[in-house]
């Protein structure tokens, strides 16, 4: 039921990005009553004593009513984690095989936003860059409320990139996050392999933990097209393929599985965790991966 | 070509063939358009599966080019091997040989059930809607069917009623016969099977103008099916008698041509029902010995031979039957001019030494000759005459000349022998028109050295048995005085360098002239001197008297008509159909047919099937005997090789389909229409398909192609 309500194409009929973001992250955290990630997120700490101009949300009003005094919950990841999310706006993240499926880039923008929402519901700090060949934007990674407009505002309007450069994105980026902290990558990671892996190697080095959301479309995994197709790459406008995928689709499945089995092995040597996703696929598997990391983290 | 289809009208859907490639161009026009995120994964199975897209692409178009070929090939029912017959449209003509040699006995039957065997079997597998006919052959050739029929049970049960019937295998008979059956046959095509033990023919047929006609009618092809093996067979092939009138207890030899199957196989004479003579064939089996039979020449009368052998594995030409003609003695009129003092002894033109040299006296002497003055001679002299001789005869009145000239119209004979100079305006203007002859351009020449005379024809009926030595004798004779009597249409036997005929012979009607045109006086020629003066003479004489259209003997082969001349003064009474014949091998007699030739009557009793006498009877008298004896053909163990037979036949301008030969009984059906490929086609097929559903397995849907 969560799953179905979480799904792209329901979350898409909801066009604005913040409610996109909460009913995503609120109706993920409905399901985790019956989850087996129950209690991860909101692990409650300690309380402490309410100080004037802070927000009143984690007031313990039955403490309250028994002390007649203002204390704070305080929950124990409150102020360790600095998120980062990278996203990929390259050419290639416009792709969607299907109008009633979102682009990765969409994908990858409303993942971003429930992401975002999570962390900054459980006062994370949360930093966002968009790149193609080179970074776009930055926001600065904040705990604040307001953190979550800015980011939403940048989501909101994503430029289409063109080409990718994953591996040279993550190196620069590596640079510029000065705390060690949560660096979350959501791309189609469509760059060499090797080169993804030692950007992501510089992030490890940096004493960052990495949670790579692999976004595809599920056409660019079985590449299921009939007859003959003159292929039009996205990132090079005017380079042509034309083949037969019913002939040369096992060929096709088999290099590029072979491609994201590359990327699985290393990331693992790397202590990266890799999730594979697909524009298809709901929102709460990519929630709960980064909860489960929240968790190794913790 | 070793292969055919039974319906080969349906091998034009093979042109369906070309369906999956204009499918499969048309289909390659469809390109989709796809943008796609990346093309790197693309370009490099690209660059390595093109090609091997592209074959594989080829080579499922092939296999379905194939399946398609190989679809139509099994529908049109494709026979590879068969030789012809039951193929559609096709209708089957059995030729069975009937001849006596199929009658030979081998371990599983004559060759002629094997051949009636073979070929009811042959039937029997034919495809039903296949129209079939059969023909046999031997001394006639015959439909066995009245008309052509399905085949199935109908012709296989009339093939009961073939039998051997002892004749000669006439190659340009039975196709003669094809002719008319092919030209009223089903279909569009004839196969046509020959059944035979392709004994070798004596006779070399020109089959050229047979197998054109027959190729006229429709397109046919020949087959042949060689029934038994050569097997060590004798017969008597032929008995010679001698060729001149024979006098009683005159010793005369009787020569017969025979192989023995076994070495110094012993051969017996039969006269009358009695053992007359033996004569053994010495040295090895086979081949053509000579053996002579002394026989003392009986009273007069027609006297039933045979000389026979001890029976082998072909009883039909073991008994040879031949009829032994003895006259009586022939009554000769010599009539002769009166003598003149310069003539000498032989008389006026040498008449009496013709007198001696057919009448030398004594009984055994075959004419009886009764000299008379030509200026006496009357039509009353001619009464029981068999032959009346002119020598330099004086002018014969008008009133005998005409009498003469009815007597041989008759049938008479007539030789005149004429070589004084004072008889040129007589035998031109009276003697010779009387006899039929023009007589014009008579003129008398006379040579002093002589000019040697020239035998035109050596195979003359009258020369025939003379042998080498005799004829050259015949040619040393020298004539220094004849006349030169050209006359158009005569038979020349004998003439003289330049061209002037000496002895020249023509039928008048019933009977026969000769003229000789020189005399027997030493001035005149050598004749008289020369030892062939009398036999030549004689022969004359014989072949003047002799029954014209009968040969000595009367005897004839099986496959000819039995005719018989009654005896001279023998008048058919007013009912016909008591004139009947009883033909070998049939015990009753049937009525004979009589026709005429000129004013004699002729008998004849229709084709002789089996060896053996033939009778005539008029109301219960017997009018004559006719011996049938059956080819010499058919002897010896001579079977020719089916191949010989076809390339016979192949050069005539016939199609010939192949040999059925040495093909076991129960494979003549698969030799004949050939090895059904169907069931291997359509495996083939599915094989085919099969690997073209391996190989473009979960990609024809998703090319979306048909082809």
């Amino acid at each position: 039921m969560t799953d179905a309500l979480l799904s792209p194409e329901t979350i898409g009929s909801l066009g604005r990005l913040d409610l996109i973001a909460r009913l995503v992250v609120e109706g993920f955290l409905m399901g985790l009553h019956r989850s087996p990630y129950h209690g991860f997120s909101a692990e409650f700490a300690e309380y402490r004593q309410y100080i004037p101009g802070e927000p009143v949300n984690n007031i313990d009003w039955r403490l309250y009513a028994k002390t007649d005094r203002h204390y704070l919950k305080v929950f124990a990841e409150e102020t360790n984690l600095r998120a980062t999310i990278l996203v990929d706006c390259s050419a290639s993240m416009s792709y969607r095989s299907d109008p009633k499926l979102p682009t990765k880039r969409t994908y990858a923008a409303w993942l971003a936003a429930a992401l975002s929402y999570l962390l900054l519901r459980q006062n994370d700090a949360v930093g966002l860059v968009t790149f193609d060949e080179a970074p776009l934007n930055r926001v600065p990674a904040r705990s604040v409320r307001r953190q979550l407009f800015q980011v939403l505002k940048v989501l909101d309007d994503l430029p289409a990139g063109s080409g990718t450069k994953v591996g040279a994105v993550l190196h620069q980026v590596a640079e510029r996050i000065p705390r060690r902290g949560l660096v979350i990558l959501l791309s189609d990671l469509m760059d060499d392999a090797g080169a993804i892996i030692d950007g992501l190697k510089h992030f490890r080095h940096r004493g960052h933990e990495v949670l790579a959301f692999q976004i595809l479309d599920p056409r660019e995994i079985d590449l299921d097209f009939r007859g003959e197709v003159e292929f039009e790459a996205l990132e090079e406008p005017g380079r042509k393929v034309r083949l037969e995928p019913g002939h040369m689709g096992e060929a096709y499945r088999r290099d590029f599985g072979a491609w994201r089995a590359d990327l699985r092995r290393e990331s693992r040597r790397q202590l990266v965790d890799l999730v594979e996703m697909t524009t298809s696929t709901p929102f709460a598997q990519g929630l709960a991966a980064y909860l489960q990391k929240r968790r190794r983290m913790s | 070509m070793p292969l055919s289809f039974v319906n080969p009208a349906l091998l034009f859907g093979g042109l369906a063939a070309a369906l999956p490639v204009i499918i499969h161009f048309l289909s390659r026009r469809k390109v989709q358009r796809e943008k796609f995120s990346d093309l790197r994964f693309l370009s490099e199975v690209q660059a390595r599966q093109t090609r091997r897209l592209t074959m594989r692409r080829l080579l499922l178009l092939l296999l379905r080019v194939l399946a398609i070929l190989l679809l139509t090939l099994a529908v049109a029912g494709p026979r590879w091997g068969g030789l012809g017959g039951g193929l559609a449209g096709h209708s089957v003509l059995m030729v069975i040989d009937t001849s006596a040699s199929m009658g030979t006995q081998e371990e599983s039957g004559t060759r002629l059930e094997q051949a009636v065997a073979d070929c009811r079997r042959m039937i029997g597998m034919l495809p039903g809607r296949t129209s079939v006919q059969v023909l046999t052959a031997g001394a006639v050739v015959k439909p066995l069917l009245g008309d052509w029929l399905p085949a199935g049970a109908m012709p296989a049960d009339a093939l009961r009623e073939v039998t051997v019937d002892g004749g000669v295998f006439d190659l340009e008979a039975a196709l003669d016969e094809a002719v008319r059956q092919v030209r009223g046959a089903p279909g569009n095509a004839v196969d046509v099977v020959l059944f035979s033990d392709l004994q070798k023919m004596r006779r070399q047929a020109d089959l050229t103008a047979v197998a054109a006609r027959l190729q006229a009618e429709l397109p046919v092809r020949i087959l042949v099916r060689r029934t038994g093996q050569p097997v060590a067979q004798g017969g008597v092939l032929g008995i010679d008698l001698p060729q001149r009138v024979l006098r009683p207890a005159e010793n005369i030899a009787v020569t017969a041509r025979v192989i023995p199957d076994v070495p110094d196989q012993p051969f017996t004479l039969e006269l009358d029902g009695v053992d007359v003579g033996e004569a053994v064939a010495t040295g090895p089996a086979a081949g053509v010995h000579t053996l002579d039979f002394s026989l003392s020449v009986p009273g007069p009368g027609l006297h039933r031979g045979q000389v026979r052998k001890p029976s082998d594995r072909l009883p039909a030409d073991d008994v040879r039957p031949f009829i032994l003609r003895v006259p009586r003695r022939l009554k000769i009129v010599l009539a002769h001019g009166d003598d003149r003092p310069g003539d000498g002894p032989g008389g006026r033109g040498g008449w009496r030494f013709v007198q001696q040299a057919l009448d030398p006296g004594g009984m055994g002497a075959p004419f009886a000759v009764e000299p008379v003055d030509s200026r006496m001679l009357v039509t009353g002299n001619l009464d029981q005459a068999a032959v009346l001789v002119l020598v330099d005869p004086d002018p014969v009145g008008r009133t005998s000349l005409e009498g003469i000239e009815g007597w041989v119209r008759a049938g008479g004979g007539v030789l005149v022998l004429a070589g004084d100079p004072t008889l040129a305006s007589y035998l031109q203007q009276t003697l010779l028109p009387g006899l039929g002859f023009s007589g014009e351009k008579v003129r008398f020449r006379s040579q002093e050295q002589g000019l040697a005379m020239r035998l035109v024809s050596r195979g003359d009926p009258l020369l025939k048995d003379f042998g080498k030595d005799a004829l050259g004798t015949l040619e040393d004779v020298h004539w220094r005085r004849w006349f030169s009597l050209q006359e158009q249409g005569a038979r020349v036997l004998l003439a003289l360098p330049g061209g002037d005929p000496l002895v020249f012979s023509r039928d008048l009607e019933a009977g026969r002239v000769m003229v000789m045109a020189g005399n027997l006086l030493p001035e005149a020629g050598d004749l008289a001197a020369s030892a062939m003066a009398l036999p030549l003479l004689q022969r004359m004489v014989s072949w003047l008297g002799a029954q014209p259209g009968l040969s000595s003997g009367d005897n004839i082969l099986v496959g000819q008509e039995v005719v018989l001349q009654p005896p001279a003064g023998w008048v058919p009474g007013p009912d016909l159909s008591q004139i009947m014949v009883r033909l070998p091998g049939q015990a009753k007699p049937r009525p004979a047919v009589l026709a005429w030739q000129g004013t004699r009557p002729v008998l004849r009793g229709g084709v002789a099937t089996e060896p053996g006498f033939a009778v005539f009877t008029a109301a219960g008298d017997t009018l004559g005997l006719v011996a049938v004896a059956m080819a010499g053909a058919e002897s010896g163990v001579a079977l020719e090789k089916p191949a010989h037979w076809l390339g016979t036949l192949a050069a005539a301008g016939l199609a010939t389909a192949g040999d059925l030969s040495g093909a076991p009984a129960g494979q003549l059906g698969s030799r004949l229409r050939g090895r059904d490929l169907r069931p291997w086609l359509f495996l083939l097929t599915a094989m085919v398909l099969m690997l073209e559903l391996y190989l473009g397995r979960g990609t024809s849907a998703a090319r979306g192609d048909a082809g």
